[in-house]
């Protein structure tokens, strides 16, 4: 194991965002959280789909992948199932994973891959200036919508918990220090760890997004029971205030181990061999008579 | 060696046993030192209705389905109206069918067809009891009358029941010998000489099992898929098999998942691929693209079936042509490949996996449901002659990565590529267009250094690879055809039959579609005095040809716009259209001089 600091995950590359951007924050936690775990560059892959919190991966200085619209996660299950020693890190902005991408997160809940999902929550589409999302709430005015909307906003830890995800937490970008934790113990859950990270957009929602944020943020209590589902869905039905912390968290076995637990069933025993599998499809020449 | 060549169908309802009476007809005779074809069709039904298994049976390998029927065994006359139109009967067939089902009176057949009253059904009953095994009376009936050799049914029987208790095993090896008794006790029988002297190693198996048999030994080690006729059975195939050689299996939510897994799978550094059908190509495009963009390499299956939209799930095509050669936004070099038979699909599949890695792009393959689900006899293939083609991707150097590019502009197109776990080879693979090291970039004169790499990769395939060309007939015809993937078997027995008639011919067949082998192609066709095209869509590969070739005067195009599946006498046929365009252009030459 080396000794890196946060700044040397920093890749060369300048990011695109708006100055005061709450990407930014959790860009400086997954530095801080990949180096917290002193994980090796070439043992981490971060793996986005489109749209600003996409931009990610090309600002660390670990394997990346900058894929399509929505894709981040089944690309993320690629590479992690193929190497399963690779520490994968998807990350998706609310329209990417939970419009044109909500279909990917049943199903990565449902296998448990062991990989940490950050979806950087702004409440807007951003790269595409300023249309409705999935989480767009209120009474705001959109490019999209522009005499308001009409549509009630997705909530993503109730969308997590009903999908049976083994590990729900929630951030704010503005409280870096509280997004490592997040981040680092979604590294550390063996299984999907599903992490919302209010990153507030300051060009088309604007600054008042941070103090909006700011005044409803608290922390989970210190008695707070992320093992209990029915205080998690009392977190997930709050109104009023936004609880930030690991809202849930359960222990069940990963796809990866079901994967080798079903590849055991498959050999019982037997050496894999490609003369032996084509042997199925040969024909059996007729056996000379007997006397 | 007299050349017996029989073809023959088994009829009925589904749940009546045709196909699989078919299977162990093909495997039985198989052991016997016979090559064979079955082609299925079915109705949408999930259970019951049509069901027909068509069956060719020679001594030489079988290319093609047979154009028409000497024999047809008719199990009940019930959902037989469904594929009436698509049942050709030779002038004197025979149609078995059962005593207690009278053939319906509006059936029309030819002249001197004979039918044959068989009680299939009061044979089962009597001997096993229930009517089950009256697919397996008629099946002993077929090896009665048409001098079977019988020595592989008994174990093709008894491995077909062998879940079931001994008793059954037997009782339907006595209704298979009360079918052949029944049809020795016909006087007016045909004769076949069926005796094959030189048994050679044989496999039995579908194109959908050639392609993932081809695809295992190239080194898949990822596959990711989503259910889809008539493509799953490679699904279900890999889901069987990966898992006992450690290689993963994912059923996904859907092909776009199933797609961008594999693609992930292949930025972690593995042979990675999916397969599909129409449907699932179209929903595949945009990653496909992804796949170019960031070359990776990746191999792309689609079965091919009548389209657009849902189509005829059940039915063959050659229409994803366009899709597969020019789908998806942006300039997006992709190689694809169309196998022409079962032991192709094997050496393709295997080619595929070959240019993918070599060149780091997407490679599509092909197939179509006749190809994919059909049974075939073939000769023992030489996999040690395929493993100069099993190659895994070109990693970059210690001293590439002292300084490491991914996407480094070099001659052939290609650069050394990365894969998490290579210390200093890390980088961002990215759809956004990128510089040599990977950043992100927007300017035009980058973009344009960029996309012409890529393309680069097209242009040495098509310089250094085989171009994948195959080739049957005369030297120096005067008569050519084109076609490509699984039209082959008909087209080369209409050469064949071509050159029984004196006339110089020849047939290509392409292998693969992207990129055109131009060079090859255009000295086939200029000393040609008439050329025929063969395809099953509207002119998709007329046109693609005719925009990147000069085609002769008398160039003719026969095209199949519904499934049927090509006949070798229509496709004579239409040579004598371009005999007439021929003489026609010489006239006109002859006049104007």
């Amino acid at each position: 194991m080396g000794n890196h600091t946060a700044t040397d995950y920093r890749s060369d590359v300048k990011p695109v965002w708006c100055p005061g951007c709450g990407d930014f924050g959790v860009l400086n936690a997954v530095y801080q959280a990949l180096a917290r775990l002193q994980l090796p560059f070439e043992e981490v892959a971060v793996i986005s789909g489109i749209g600003c919190s996409s931009r990610l991966p090309g600002y660390v200085k670990t394997y990346g992948f900058n894929s399509i619209h929505g894709r981040a996660l089944p690309v993320a299950q690629g590479v992690k199932l193929a190497r399963p020693e690779t520490t994968v890190i998807a990350v998706a902005g609310d329209g990417d994973g939970l419009s044109i991408g909500g279909g990917h997160l049943p199903h990565i809940a449902r296998r448990n891959v062991d990989l940490t999902y950050i979806m950087m929550d702004n409440g807007i589409y951003g790269m595409t200036k300023g249309q409705t999302s999935p989480t767009t709430g209120g009474d705001q005015e959109t490019k999209s919508m522009p005499y308001g909307i009409i549509e009630e906003p997705v909530n993503p830890i109730k969308l997590a918990l009903s999908y049976d995800a083994t590990f729900i937490a929630r951030g704010f970008s503005a409280n870096v220090k509280q997004c490592v934790d997040l981040i680092v113990r979604g590294i550390q859950h063996p299984g999907f760890a599903f992490i919302q990270l209010l990153s507030p957009c300051v060009t088309f929602v604007g600054r008042e997004q941070f103090d909006i944020i700011r005044e409803l943020a608290v922390d989970l209590p210190e008695d707070y029971d992320a093992s209990s589902l029915d205080q998690a869905w009392q977190v997930s039905n709050e109104l009023g205030k936004i609880s930030l912390g690991v809202i849930y968290q359960k222990q069940s076995p990963t796809y990866e181990q079901r994967l080798q637990d079903l590849a055991q069933r498959a050999q019982e025993g037997s050496r894999p061999d490609f003369a032996d599998l084509l042997r199925q499809y040969h024909v059996s020449e007729p056996e000379p008579a007997q006397d | 060696m007299h050349e017996e060549d029989l073809t023959l169908a088994l009829v009925g309802s589904g749940g009546e046993g045709v196909v699989s009476a078919g299977e162990i007809l093909i495997h039985a005779t198989a052991q016997d030192g016979l090559y064979s074809m079955m082609v299925k069709s079915y109705g949408p039904q999930i259970r019951g209705g049509e069901s027909l298994a068509q069956i060719r049976l020679k001594k030489t390998p079988v290319h093609s389905q047979g154009d028409a029927l000497d024999a047809m065994v008719v199990l009940s006359w019930s959902n037989f109206h469904r594929f009436a139109g698509e049942v050709r009967l030779r002038e004197r067939a025979v149609i078995l069918h059962d005593s207690e089902d009278a053939p319906p009176a509006t059936l029309k057949v030819p002249a001197k067809a004979r039918f044959v009253a068989v009680p299939f059904t009061a044979t089962a009953k009597q001997i096993t009891g229930v009517t089950q095994a009256k697919n397996i009376v008629a099946l002993g009936f077929l090896a009665g009358w048409f001098d079977l050799p019988q020595h592989g049914f008994a174990e093709s029987i008894r491995e077909r029941f062998a879940k079931k208790s001994e008793a059954v095993q037997q009782s339907n090896l006595a209704a298979f010998q009360a079918g052949v008794a029944l049809a020795q006790a016909e006087s007016a029988r045909p004769h076949y000489d069926w005796a094959v002297t030189n048994h050679e190693p044989k496999l039995v198996l579908t194109g959908n099992e050639a392609v993932a048999i081809g695809s295992l030994f190239a080194g898949v080690k990822f596959f990711a898929g989503y259910p889809i006729t008539p493509a799953s059975e490679i699904m279900e195939w890999m889901a069987r098999e990966l898992p006992r050689f450690n290689r993963v299996f994912i059923q996904t939510e859907d092909e776009i998942a199933a797609v961008t897994m594999a693609i992930g799978a292949s930025f972690a550094g593995v042979k990675a691929m999916t397969a599909t059908s129409g449907p699932g190509l179209s929903l595949m495009t945009e990653a496909i693209g992804l796949a170019a963009m960031a070359e990776l390499p990746l191999v792309v299956v689609d079965v091919q079936r009548a389209g657009p939209s849902t189509g005829i799930p059940t039915k063959t095509t050659q229409a994803d042509l366009y899709h597969a050669v020019f789908g998806g936004h942006g300039n997006l070099p992709r190689v694809v490949l169309a196998p022409t038979d079962a032991a192709d699909a094997i050496a393709v599949a295997v080619h595929a996996f070959y240019l993918a890695e070599k060149y780091q792009l997407p490679v599509l393959l092909l197939t179509d449901q006749f190809l994919g689900q059909r049974l075939e006899v073939i000769p023992q293939v030489d996999f040690e002659a395929l493993k100069p083609q099993v190659i895994t991707r070109t990693t970059p150097t210690e001293e590439d990565l002292q300084r490491y590019h991914r996407f480094k502009l070099t001659e052939s197109g290609v650069s050394p590529i990365s894969a998490p776990g290579i210390k200093n080879g890390m980088y961002t693979a990215a759809g956004i267009e990128h510089d040599e090291t990977g950043r992100p970039t927007s300017n035009a004169e980058l973009d344009e250094k960029m996309t012409r790499k890529r393309a680069q990769k097209i242009e040495t395939i098509r310089q250094h690879e085989s171009g994948m060309l195959w080739r049957c007939g005369d030297h120096d015809p005067e008569i050519g055809i084109l076609a490509w993937g699984s039209t082959k078997g008909a087209v080369q027995e209409v050469v064949a039959r071509l050159q029984q008639e004196g006339r110089k011919a020849a047939a290509l067949v392409l292998r693969q579609l992207s990129p055109l082998p131009l060079a090859q192609l255009q000295n086939f066709i200029d000393p040609l005095e008439g050329l025929l095209i063969v395809e099953m869509a509207d002119g998709q590969f007329h046109n693609y040809l005719k925009s990147q070739l000069t085609l002769p005067h008398s160039t003719r195009v026969y095209k199949r716009l519904g499934a049927a599946l090509f006949t070798v006498q229509e496709i004579l046929d239409a040579i004598k259209e371009v005999d007439a365009l021929w003489e026609t252009t010489l006239q006109q030459t002859i006049a104007a001089m």
